[in-house]
């Protein structure tokens, strides 16, 4: 569950919206540059629905999300019922794990190295926008958009082999596909139903498949971008208020 | 007059030959048992000391006080703690001393992640102090910066074949970091808790960490160099050193101090029940062949032979049987752990399960001569003490009684 928590940590720090710029026709980095761009985001809030489909067994999560900047965040949990008002705290590298009925625990820094490394550095990559710091990037046009190819460089701390990127053309990605050193299709993200809020583009559902059929669906409800939120709304404190208030 | 009593007893023991093997068979099984049981309880005590010694820890170990109590990287020897203690300790001769750092951390392929200790190792001196060369397998012994050695273990795991990549992810003083790494070769460990330890360059380990220095000096000794003293010198010759710590053995596997902390005295209970399993089938025995000769027992009063010399037949039969049982026995066991002394036994289907505890996975029984005497003394006093009744009842014969009785 950890894990899987810190994994929408990572998406949440990803689907901050996408600017709709367009240029004329941009090189392999560019393109990179543009995605990376529109997963900046300064702050989210929203609700998001996740189906972890393992050996055919589906287990259906419901968490309520708050980021600010790339430091803070909140997770709280609504369902399922018998975790309600559970929630994870990130402030920097600290990690913490509160539960109404044990109080906080703060979780080993490696927690989140955990999360981080387990999600695939090339999320957290896409997420820093240091994703070209460790590829090669080459680009193709494509009928609706860019086909991205990455290389990781040989001393890169990337375990893949190879990854693509689906983008459109107006930067958004559709589909992200994990290649092992050895030439095998370990794993893919696609990225749908795209709205628009404000000025934002961006995919309320995300489907990542790996080999074996395991699947991890998200879908985001009700995502708020830009709002304002208070540094110290991130603490402890808040996870006691909502035991409160319920 | 002894010599005809124990040629009459021969020949009594030899009237029922089954009963009298199976006899012998009881308490052969009896100190077989027995002999096998200390042979292997020392042969694990020892293998575990061996495996560890030989292949991982080294004779002993320098390291701090502070490491020694909470072993973090951020603990580690300083260079010039180490200088200091090299000083310190440039009489005692070592076949090779090995710095190391290590810090726990994780290892990552595409397929998956796991928790692992990183040892950094300077490689030329890890091979003299612990042979890790020879244990490589597949591929090549770590050579250069950027390489990693893994256990055919983890890399069966996790899916990592020779020469891909993987990212080692290691806990430093400042928070964590995570390099690529090449895998260079796969060892094969002869215990289970290497198996999840990633061996790297002292240099990689060192920049990983942010630590200079080193966490441990493993030393090892020449062969036949007494450990303890080396220690105990060892100790001596840092006890000016503040902070810096002498490790041996016990010290650095706290489960084999548990474990050998009075294994003799665990083991009296089973000596104790073994003893009187094989006593009572003695006993019951002898008794029922002397029930069986009440009225022969009575005709051979009857005609003068006295109920002493009679009593003392019963108690040699006793005593030829288990001493036939006791040497063939003893020798069946002694070629057994000879056998397991040289061969070992393969116990890999138990650690497998119970993971990393130290024990290694082949285990060499010990044989020491000190075996016979247990085995000896406890079978041969029970089955003599279970022949007393028997014995004792001959003695109380009266003549006419008994012939009428049979």
């Amino acid at each position: 569950m950890t894990r899987t928590v810190l994994l929408v940590l990572l998406f949440t720090s990803l689907i901050s919206g996408v600017a709709l710029a367009q240029d004329a026709s941009p090189s392999a980095q560019e393109i990179l540059d543009r995605v990376n761009e529109t997963w900046q985001g300064d702050s989210f809030h929203g609700i998001i629905g996740l189906d972890i489909i393992l050996s055919g067994q589906t287990k259906s999560h419901k968490l309520e999300v708050w980021t600010l900047g790339e430091e803070l965040a909140l997770i709280r949990i609504l369902e399922p019922e018998i975790d309600l008002n559970s929630g994870y705290l990130q402030l920097g590298d600290e990690l913490w794990f509160y539960s109404p009925d044990v109080g906080s625990i703060k979780l080993p820094s490696i927690a989140l190295g955990d999360a981080v490394f387990g999600a695939g550095p090339s999320l957290e990559d896409l997420s820093r926008g240091t994703l070209s710091d460790d590829y090669d990037v080459a680009a193709e046009n494509t009928e609706t958009g860019f086909f991205l190819t990455l290389i990781p460089h040989p001393d890169a701390p990337v375990v893949y082999g190879k990854l693509e990127i689906w983008v459109t053309s107006d930067f958004v990605m559709e589909r992200l596909q994990y290649f092992d050193q050895r030439g095998e299709k370990l794993q893919t993200a696609v990225f749908s139903d795209v709205i628009v809020v404000g000025d934002r583009k961006f995919a309320t559902t995300i489907v990542i498949e790996d080999a074996f059929g395991d699947r991890t669906i998200q879908r985001i409800e009700a995502p708020q971008f830009d709002l304002v939120l208070d540094a110290m709304f991130f603490r402890l404190e808040t996870f006691e208020a909502w035991g409160e208030g319920s | 007059m002894n010599g005809t009593i124990s040629r009459i007893a021969w020949r009594n023991l030899w009237r029922h030959p089954q009963r009298t093997i199976l006899m012998i068979a009881t308490v052969a099984v009896g100190s077989l048992v027995i002999l096998i049981l200390f042979g292997l309880t020392d042969g694990v005590v020892g293998s575990m000391t061996a495996t560890q010694v030989d292949w991982n820890q080294g004779d002993f170990q320098v390291r701090t006080q502070a490491y020694a109590e909470d072993p973090l990287s951020e603990h580690a020897l300083t260079p010039s703690q180490i200088s200091t203690a090299l000083e310190a300790l440039s009489g005692i001769e070592a076949e090779a001393i090995a710095l190391r750092m290590e810090t726990a951390g994780m290892v990552r392929s595409a397929y998956g992640t796991d928790g692992i200790m990183i040892r950094g190792i300077d490689p030329l001196n890890e091979a003299g102090a612990t042979s890790l060369d020879q244990i490589v397998v597949k591929g090549e012994y770590l050579g250069n910066t950027g390489q990693v050695l893994l256990s055919t273990a983890l890399a069966e795991n996790l899916d990592i074949r020779l020469g891909e990549k993987v990212v080692l992810l290691a806990i430093g003083a400042e928070g964590t970091d995570s390099r690529a790494f090449r895998v260079a070769g796969l060892f094969q460990p002869p215990m289970t808790d290497l198996e999840q330890t990633a061996m790297i360059t002292l240099e990689d380990a060192r920049s990983m960490t942010g630590m200079e220095g080193a966490t441990s000096l493993a030393f090892a000794l020449p062969q036949g160099t007494s450990t303890h003293r080396t220690v105990e010198r060892a100790r001596e010759l840092l006890a000016s050193q503040p902070g810096i710590a002498v490790a041996d053995y016990f010290d650095l596997n706290p489960f084999a101090r548990f474990m050998i902390s009075g294994s003799t005295i665990k083991m009296i209970p089973f000596v104790v029940m073994i003893s009187l399993m094989a006593g009572f089938g003695v006993a019951n025995t002898t008794f029922y062949s002397v029930l069986e000769r009440t009225r022969e027992f009575g005709v051979m009063t009857a005609v003068g032979m006295s109920r002493k010399l009679l009593s003392r037949m019963v108690l040699i039969e006793s005593i030829m049987v288990a001493a036939i049982g006791f040497v063939s026995g003893g020798g069946l066991g002694y070629l057994g752990l000879f056998y397991l002394s040289r061969n070992g036994w393969d116990i890999s289907f138990v650690t497998d399960m119970v993971g990393s505890i130290g024990f290694p996975r082949v285990i060499y029984a010990s044989t020491s001569g000190w075996y016979w005497l247990a085995a000896l003394s406890v079978v041969v006093f029970t089955a003599l003490t279970a022949a007393w009744y028997p014995a004792r009842r001959v003695n109380r014969l009266e003549p006419v009684t008994a012939i009428r009785e049979g």
